[in-house]
């Protein structure tokens, strides 16, 4: 689904990302841990099309198109979501509108008939009760004054509604309580199929207790500097990252 | 002769026919002759002028407007397709001129005066000219003078005391195009007696290529605990020049909520004078101007704090695209004596093209001690992290970029408190935003 070949990107001339291989098939969710700064937002941030990168080097293709031939609209409409980070507030755009424009663009693109204003309620309040959100917040303005919590899950909320092909969540996880954690993790896994995948960086293994993944991957430096099944999520979690030698080396 | 004094002269001879063939009863021509004469000493303002720094008038000396009368009356104009309030009381003004038949005013009023002025001035003279004698703007303002040296055309409402009109009262003014471009002066009179709570919408409109100067002068006298909620809605051709003046003279505890709108026109200027008269006053000014393709929009207000305890609120937004030129002028005045006042200024623009124009002036004069006062101004673009955002979600730029300047607006529409306004409001700026839209998408 995702192939990632010696992806190099550079932001104002500083290269972030130093040749990154990465393969995802339909069906697995992949774990990209590693320290701060090692461009795990970066990685991200790219595969969503966010300008004020630049590409230096090495591929990146999707559903086997290039995926640089497609703005961030297009990725979305192709079934790409990114689970923000820092999600941005949009005050003036409230919750509702901003997801029923959202949902009828991507169901335009699928050739599916626009949902009017009563199926799209009747949807969005479901979806609601899946990540444990009150049907309150959709007349708010999208993400003003939302605490950290209700900022993530309104991003699963909105990757509930939008039911992505490759689901990229980074750092949902970093300023969630246990419950509000164990919210977004039953979120994905209810959304997990055999047709889609996941993305999962986190900075902790606390969040691959509930979502299980198939591979853990440790960024270091702009690169994987490992790689391995979910024991390697523990073992980063006991012994922290310096012993990868890699690291050692990036610093 | 600059062009400016060849208009004037042009300007004043019409005026002086005009003035020989008009109709009306004494006292109008009282209160003509008295404007006519001032007229001899006022010039047009240049940029020269201090308050019309930002705004050049030579696009308006290029026009040779007609005097009222000359203008054809449009004689199969109907309201069927014209967004008209169902819900109100109405007034309609064709190219300046009253039309009875399309007008809807409580027919043998004796509470609630709803009045064209040419009617109030038969029977009601004294109130009208006590509005007159006790609301006055700006002194020396050609725009105005001209407007009253012609007086005539117009809408008398006076609320009694402690009255409530049932409906809110709507004075639709259309101008419609026609073969020489006119002059359209019009005199909106409102007394809001004691007590007393109203709602009153001016709204203007044009049709799409008609050349016309509407010269609106409200003038608004609020007693003791009155409240009036004031709408000017300007949806004026493109290539229109509308010149509006209103002052506003506020007794003790009173309130007014002002909305000024802004979508249309070529040149647009409004010149607005709050007087906070009496003690504990209160006045909430919004604005929304639009500004696209070549238009000019200049807003100039005066709140004068002229009693203790008075407070003062504006919030005015512009948006600014193409070539468009938005000027906001912002000058507070808390006089010695007005201890306890409260005023609050923000102004704030969003610039969405290279070549849009932002001016804006905050002017506080402060001679008591003992108040509050703040004002802010920022002028911005669009966010592009916000963009982004929406974009990750399948929503295309131009969408993206329209939801977000649809919400910059919405910070002022979503405030009016009149649902059937407010959403007459909300469906005006998406369309004039889709408007812009469509044609940058075609492009
Ligand atoms: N817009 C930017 N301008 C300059 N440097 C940036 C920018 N964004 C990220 N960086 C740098 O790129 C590196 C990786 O950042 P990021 O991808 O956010 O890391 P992570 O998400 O793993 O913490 C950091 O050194 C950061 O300072
Ligand atoms: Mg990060």
């Amino acid at each position: 689904m995702l192939s990632i070949k010696n992806l190099q990107v550079s932001v104002e001339g500083n290269p972030i990302l130093k040749g990154l291989n990465l393969e995802i098939k339909a069906g697995e969710i992949h774990a990209i841990m590693g320290p701060n700064g090692s461009g795990k937002s970066t990685l991200s941030h790219i595969l969503a099309g966010r300008p004020g990168y630049e590409v230096t080097g090495g591929e990146v293709h999707y559903q086997g198109k290039n995926l640089f031939d497609l703005n961030p609209e297009e990725r979305a409409r192709a079934g790409i979501f990114l689970a923000f980070q820092y999600p941005i507030e949009i005050p003036g755009v409230n919750n509702t509108s901003f997801l029923k424009k959202a949902v009828n663009e991507i169901r335009k693109h699928h050739g599916q008939e626009e949902l009017d204003a009563v199926d799209f309620l009747q949807m969005i309040k479901a979806k609601m009760k899946l990540v444990g959100m009150d049907p309150a917040f959709l007349r708010r303005p999208v993400n003003e004054g939302f605490s950290g919590g209700e900022k993530k899950r309104n991003e699963i909320l909105q990757m509930a509604v939008l039911e992505p092909t490759l689901g990229i969540l980074d750092e949902t996880d970093s300023g969630l309580d246990i419950d509000a954690l164990k919210t977004v993790a039953e979120g994905v896994n209810k959304l997990r199929t055999k047709e889609n995948a996941f993305i999962v960086v986190t900075h902790y293994q606390r969040l691959l207790d509930y979502i299980i993944p198939d591979f853990v991957h440790v960024l270091s430096g702009g690169k994987i500097v490992k790689s391995g099944g979910k024991e390697l999520a523990l073992e980063l979690e006991e012994k922290g990252y310096d012993w990868l030698p890699q690291i050692a080396e990036a610093v | 002769m600059s062009i400016a004094a060849d208009t004037r002269t042009r300007m004043i001879t019409q005026l002086d026919e005009w003035q020989r063939q008009a109709q009306g009863n004494g006292f109008f021509q009282r209160v003509r002759s008295a404007a006519r004469e001032r007229l001899e000493v006022i010039e047009f303002p240049t940029i020269k002028n201090e308050d019309w720094k930002y705004t050049n008038l030579s696009p308006f000396f290029k026009e040779a407007f007609q005097f009222p009368g000359k203008s054809p009356l449009a004689k199969n104009f109907d309201l069927a397709d014209k967004p008209v309030f169902e819900n109100g009381y109405r007034l309609v003004f064709v190219n300046g001129q009253y039309l009875a038949s399309l007008s809807d005013i409580p027919e043998a009023p004796e509470k609630v005066l709803i009045l064209p002025l040419t009617d109030a001035v038969l029977n009601h003279q004294t109130q009208v000219e006590n509005i007159l004698a006790t609301v006055s703007g700006k002194v020396a303002d050609i725009f105005s003078d001209l407007a009253t040296a012609c007086l005539r055309e117009g809408v008398f409402i006076n609320i009694p005391r402690n009255m409530q009109p049932d409906k809110p009262i709507h004075i639709f003014f259309y101008s419609s195009q026609s073969e020489t471009p006119f002059f359209a002066p019009v005199r909106i009179l409102i007394h809001s007696e004691s007590g007393s709570e109203a709602t009153v919408v001016e709204h203007y409109m044009g049709e799409d290529a008609a050349i016309y100067h509407a010269n609106p002068v409200t003038q608004i006298l609020m007693d003791a605990n009155a409240r009036l909620s004031h709408y000017q809605l300007g949806f004026e051709s493109n290539h229109a020049f509308h010149i509006s003046r209103m002052a506003v003279h506020q007794r003790r505890d009173s309130q007014f909520s002002g909305w000024n709108v802004n979508f249309g026109g070529r040149l647009v200027r409004n010149d607005i004078y709050i007087k906070l008269a009496e003690s504990g006053s209160r006045v909430e000014l919004n604005g929304l101007s639009i500004a696209q393709g070549e238009q000019h929009i200049d807003n100039q207000i005066f709140i004068d704090h002229a009693a203790p305890r008075t407070s003062s609120r504006e919030n005015y937004r512009n948006i600014v695209d193409d070539k468009g030129h938005a000027v906001f002028t912002g000058r507070v005045l808390i006089r010695q004596d007005s201890q306890k006042s409260d005023a609050q200024q923000v102004n704030k623009s969003l610039l969405l093209s290279e070549s849009a124009q932002v001016d804006t002036r905050p002017q506080l004069e402060i001679f008591a001690d003992d108040v509050k006062a703040s004002h802010g101004a920022t002028v911005g673009q669009l966010d592009d992290d916000q963009i982004f955002y929406l974009r990750t979600r399948g929503i295309g730029e131009s969408d993206a970029r329209q939801m977000l300047t649809h919400a910059f607006a919405n910070e002022i529409v979503n405030a009016i408190p009149d649902e059937a306004l407010r959403n007459f409001l909300d469906d005006a700026v998406q369309q004039r935003l889709g408007e812009q839209k469509s044609v940058k998408d075609a492009e």
